[in-house]
């Protein structure tokens, strides 16, 4: 047991090393900083809670201040899949934001109305809620984009699939946790497993700078056929009214 | 009770996605080598691939256009149309098919080579192609662009064609040196 978290701890730090270095190296702090600040928060807390020791009193409380933290800035990952994916100023990423908006606002009223769970601790309840909302979220944008024909660079599908390996993994584990006690076990190992699995995809998907190919196109042709179509829609326009009242 | 089990239905469910979305990537990473292609892409600037031309040679809206006895203006009028978009098009594909033999002999320059054999039988690949594209062009021109729908989709997949053994040829040389080649293919193309 205590050989197989040293070996998932040994290879979550590394992959952290080498996300950062990678990072470093293409200048992937500049090309997705949100992305970078939630990897340097879950990088500290790896560390420090290495030096912070378990039977102190304070222990259980500030791992659990930092893991409601935590929640919270995954949003940074799923905003950064978000940009990455749609370009600043584009109809579509319009779209696609207002779609986010009306989902995530039924999502919340739909947990406002249901409540609190009855009998489970409002913090585990807390952050299973927030991997969801953050689940749903990424889940929209690749569907949004699948919808729209947008083809994701390597870098924004890494992020989005590592993501939500672990979101769903939490999801999963914190609600089999408040199910029953026979699921501990089993959940014991996948959510920390997922974690590591998640830090594998992205430092396998970041290793080099591979942006969303729609961004970085320069099409040549799309002038070109532009204004060629607005040539033929406004003679379709003509003819129309010419058929129209001859 | 049902919201844990919904949520933990949801979790495994999205985990289960996320996966096999991951799987699937990895095994379509070595079909559409997208890196490599968006690398050699943004050096060549091949716009051509970018246009999916199928429905440009699609005679359907025509033929419902020329049924209709009040329309058949609006039809000529859309052949037309038609017949110069596609024209532009065979002349990027040219224009790219061009440049793609000049990339081409650029790497052989840089000492980038397969071996001879495989060289010159690049080198006639493009040029067959130049040629069978003036073709085209010229039967476009005169018979209209109805009746090449076929060719220009193998047209397109030779180009593409050519476009992956240029990937092929590239992917010889260390990525490192990917954007030095692209800064001296632009300074070659400057000059």
């Amino acid at each position: 047991m205590f050989y197989i978290g040293a070996v998932l701890f040994l290879f979550s730090v590394s992959c952290q090393g080498l996300l950062f270095w990678r990072g470093w190296r293409w200048g992937g702090w500049h090309a997705y900083p949100f992305f970078y600040i939630y990897l340097s928060y879950t990088s500290f807390w790896t560390v420090a809670f290495l030096f912070f020791p378990h039977a102190h009193p304070l222990y259980p409380k500030v791992y659990w201040d930092s893991e409601l933290v935590a929640a919270v800035l995954r949003f940074l990952v799923a905003w950064e899949v978000f940009r990455g994916v749609f370009s600043h100023g584009t109809v579509i990423r319009r779209i696609a934001g207002d779609v986010m908006v009306v989902v995530l606002v039924l999502l919340a009223l739909a947990f406002w109305l249901s409540g609190p769970t009855p009998g489970v601790s409002p913090v585990i309840d807390f952050m299973r809620k927030m991997a969801l909302t953050a689940g749903a979220w990424t889940v929209l944008v690749l569907g949004v984009a699948r919808f729209y024909g947008i083809r994701i660079g390597q870098n924004t599908w890494g992020m989005a699939i590592g993501f939500l390996i672990f979101v769903s993994s939490e999801i999963a584990d914190f609600a089999a946790f408040d199910l029953s006690s026979w699921f501990i076990p089993i959940w014991r190992f996948v959510h920390p497993f997922a974690y590591v699995f998640m830090l594998a995809v992205w430092t396998w998907l970041l290793w080099d700078y591979a942006p969303n190919p729609q961004n970085e196109t320069d099409s040549s042709l799309a002038p070109l056929l532009l204004s060629e179509w607005q040539r033929q829609s406004a003679a379709l326009d003509k003819t129309i009214r010419k058929v129209i009242q001859p | 009770m049902i919201q844990l089990l919904l949520m933990a239905f949801i979790g495994i469910l999205l985990l289960c996605f996320a996966l096999f979305a991951l799987g699937r990537k990895s095994r379509t990473k070595s079909e559409d080598c997208s890196d490599s292609e968006v690398e050699v892409l943004r050096m060549l600037r091949l716009g051509s691939l970018e246009f999916d031309a199928t429905i440009l040679f699609s005679d359907t809206d025509y033929r419902l256009l020329a049924s209709e006895p009040q329309w058949r203006s609006l039809a000529r009028e859309l052949r037309k149309d038609r017949r110069d978009i596609a024209l532009d098009w065979l002349r990027e594909l040219q224009k790219d098919v061009f440049s793609m033999w000049r990339f081409r002999s650029f790497l052989t320059r840089l000492g980038v080579t397969v071996g001879m054999r495989n060289d010159l039988s690049e080198a006639f690949r493009s040029l067959l192609l130049l040629s069978l594209l003036c073709v085209v062009r010229v039967s476009v021109r005169l018979l209209g662009p109805y009746a090449f729908g076929k060719t220009a989709v193998t047209v397109r997949t030779s180009v593409e064609n050519l476009k992956r053994s240029c990937v092929a040829t590239l992917s010889n040389l260390p990525r490192e040196r990917w954007p030095q080649i692209a800064a001296e293919w632009q300074r070659v193309q400057a000059l």
